[in-house]
């Protein structure tokens, strides 16, 4: 029997397999390459960038859960002419998509965001981030409500001709009302979700842990929350979705697709194993033999029939 | 694994054979995975306590203080242990005719290897080792190397100098001429102990190198969840200690924000 077919494409966005990295846990694929190489990625999602640089929210900003860790970065990044000037064009020369995440304070910020792109032709993608937890300003105020999203999407879109996903956050009462908006919009993808907001408090000192008080929530915690999410969503809307949160092994990943993902992506799993990506890809592989499946495409929401 | 021994109250030696780590600079650490699970979730990072290549034998000491030294006190020989490094940046060598190290805890663990590959590289090196009371303590003939010479410390007097480690760096930089000191200090221990000895440093005009702590994930400068405050020449910037540090430059270091 030849191999079953993996490769997947995400608007205009042709991946050789559907393992994505997420947004700010591979930083800009640098800091991992001695130990495995870029290229197992389907295609690499930076760090979300800003207009300006930004140093981000003050230390500690980690702080482990069980089966889970919450982060208060806070969105530090070198900003986007740093980010363009010396990460862009190495990673341009890896043969993997990059799809960069993008975060504003404002319409205006992300409209000159995706323009600054727009002209870059090695960035296939950008992923729009209205989902952060951890600013104060802008970001998740978008994605937090199904008519500002919408504006905001369809702003963007008129600035940025490739393709654009839009990464939503869980932390609200009506996703797959702001999904839809968004699709609406002009989308090509929904990437879900972003981390859940969260704390842990100190019992001695009588605080919270993180300075900030509360951040965001990731890893194997919060995986059946973000299937859920994959699920609601794709049961309304059309265009394809990227499915995270919480992803740890090949199983994991199978069931987002089983739940209506066409892709995946992998954030806080890869501190722990870096090698997940050729693991996930091995063992969609062998699911897919096992169950007699060529294309992965006939697999994406299998869980529905 | 190959063993685990207790070497001072709740802190072990552990030893791992069969680690291809390729040359490590003193003050780098190796991430640990400690179970194949999800909980604890993260890795943990541990200072080289020593390497020997030729053998591929990796020396860890640390201290019981949650989760994951929990268990991993209790792991059996034979055990796997999944090992990333060596990562980060550690402590100068080049340049150095008289060291001085200064260890605080479980701080010393990292100073172990500094000082032998400072004597060996024949630098005079001499180790001051604090804690609170002797039991705290390795035996005292836990030596890195033959010819670099410990002074202890401890609170209760117990072994050694009686006080803490800072106050017999402060009488041994005050006794001795600097000539005879030591005209580069390395640092490693609890954060309020660095700050004294980098604030002694500079009172002596002694260059200063100090170890950081913080709370990793990916222990490799991807996800900027460790980083600390550090004067720039840009300003303050917030460095990744994985990355950047875990070793920095003790005067470029903030320790009151
Ligand atoms: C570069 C580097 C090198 C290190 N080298 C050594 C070493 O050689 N030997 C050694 O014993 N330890 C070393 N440490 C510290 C070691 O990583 C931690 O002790 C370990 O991660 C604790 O894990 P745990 O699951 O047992 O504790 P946890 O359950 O994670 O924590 C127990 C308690 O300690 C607190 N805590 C945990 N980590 C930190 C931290 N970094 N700063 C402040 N509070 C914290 C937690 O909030 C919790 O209250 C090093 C740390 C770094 C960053
Ligand atoms: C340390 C850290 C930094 C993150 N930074 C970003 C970011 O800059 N932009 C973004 O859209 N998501 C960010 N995320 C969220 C992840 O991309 C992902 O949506 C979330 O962590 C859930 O996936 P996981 O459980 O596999 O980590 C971050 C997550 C972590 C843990
Ligand atoms: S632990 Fe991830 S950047 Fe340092």
């Amino acid at each position: 029997m030849p191999d079953p077919v993996i490769s997947v494409k995400i608007g205009d966005l042709q991946m050789k397999n559907p393992v994505m990295t997420a947004s700010g846990c591979y930083g800009y694929g640098e800091e991992y390459q001695d130990i495995v190489p870029l290229e197992a990625w389907g295609a690499v999602v930076v760090k979300g960038t800003t207009c300006a640089p930004r140093e981000g929210n003050p230390p500690p900003r980690l702080v482990e859960t069980p089966s889970g860790l919450i982060n208060s970065v806070g969105l530090h990044n070198p900003g986007i002419e740093t980010v363009i000037e010396r990460e862009l064009p190495r990673l341009g020369e890896k043969g993997v998509p990059v799809v960069v995440n993008l975060a504003g304070e404002s319409e205006e910020e992300y409209i000159y965001l995706a323009r600054r792109l727009e002209e870059r032709a090695e960035v296939e993608a950008v992923e729009l981030n209205i989902s952060c937890p951890n600013v104060k300003k802008g970001g998740i105020a978008f994605g937090s409500d199904a008519v500002s999203a919408g504006k905001l999407v369809a702003k963007v879109r008129e600035n940025f001709s490739r393709t654009l996903l839009v990464k939503l956050t869980p932390n609200v009462g009506n996703l797959p009302e702001i999904a839809g908006a968004v699709e609406k919009a002009g989308a090509d993808a929904l990437s879900l979700i972003n981390t859940l907001r969260a704390m842990v408090i100190d019992i001695h000192a009588q605080k919270p842990v993180l300075p900030a008080g509360t951040g965001g929530l990731s890893g194997p915690a919060i995986k059946p929350v973000a299937l859920r999410a994959v699920w609601e969503v794709t049961a309304s809307v059309n265009v394809p979705v990227v499915g995270m949160g919480g992803i740890f092994t090949p199983e994991d990943a199978i069931e987002f697709i089983l739940a209506g993902a066409n892709a995946v992506a992998v954030g806080s799993a890869i501190f722990v194993n870096p090698r997940i990506p050729a693991e996930i890809v091995e063992g969609i592989n062998s699911y897919m033999k096992q169950k007699g499946y060529e294309n992965i495409g006939e697999m994406v929401g299998a869980a529905r029939q | 694994m190959k063993s685990i021994d207790p070497t001072a109250r709740d802190c072990y030696l552990l030893e791992i054979e069969g680690v291809e780590l390729g040359p490590v600079i003193p003050g780098q650490f190796v991430h640990l995975r400690v179970l194949p699970a999800t909980d604890p979730f993260l890795r943990r990072p541990f200072s080289v306590h020593s390497y020997d290549t030729g053998n591929r034998l990796l020396s860890l000491l640390f201290q019981e203080r949650g989760k994951a030294t929990g268990i991993l006190k209790e792991l059996k020989p034979g055990t796997a242990i999944d090992v990333m490094g060596p990562l980060g940046n550690g402590f100068t060598l080049n340049g150095v005719a008289r060291a001085l190290l200064v260890g605080g805890g479980i701080g010393i663990a990292p100073l172990y290897y500094l000082g032998r590959r400072l004597r060996e590289a024949g630098v005079e090196t001499r180790m001051l080792a604090g804690g609170a009371t002797s039991l705290d303590l390795p035996a005292e003939n836990y030596k890195p190397h033959p010819e670099v010479q410990i002074l202890w410390s401890t609170e209760d007097g117990s072994r050694g100098y009686r006080g803490t480690v800072v106050a017999m760096l402060k009488e041994h930089l005050l006794k001795n001429p600097r000539e005879e000191t030591a005209d580069m200090i390395y640092s490693c221990g609890p954060t309020a102990m660095l700050s004294e000895v980098v604030k002694t440093a500079s009172n002596h005009r002694i260059p200063v190198e100090v170890s950081l702590e913080a709370v990793f994930a990916c222990g490799v400068g991807a996800c900027l969840g460790c980083v600390h405050p550090v004067n720039a020449r840009e300003g303050t910037r917030y460095l990744r200690v994985c990355k950047e540090g875990p070793v920095f430059n003790g005067k470029e270091v903030i320790f009151d924000a």
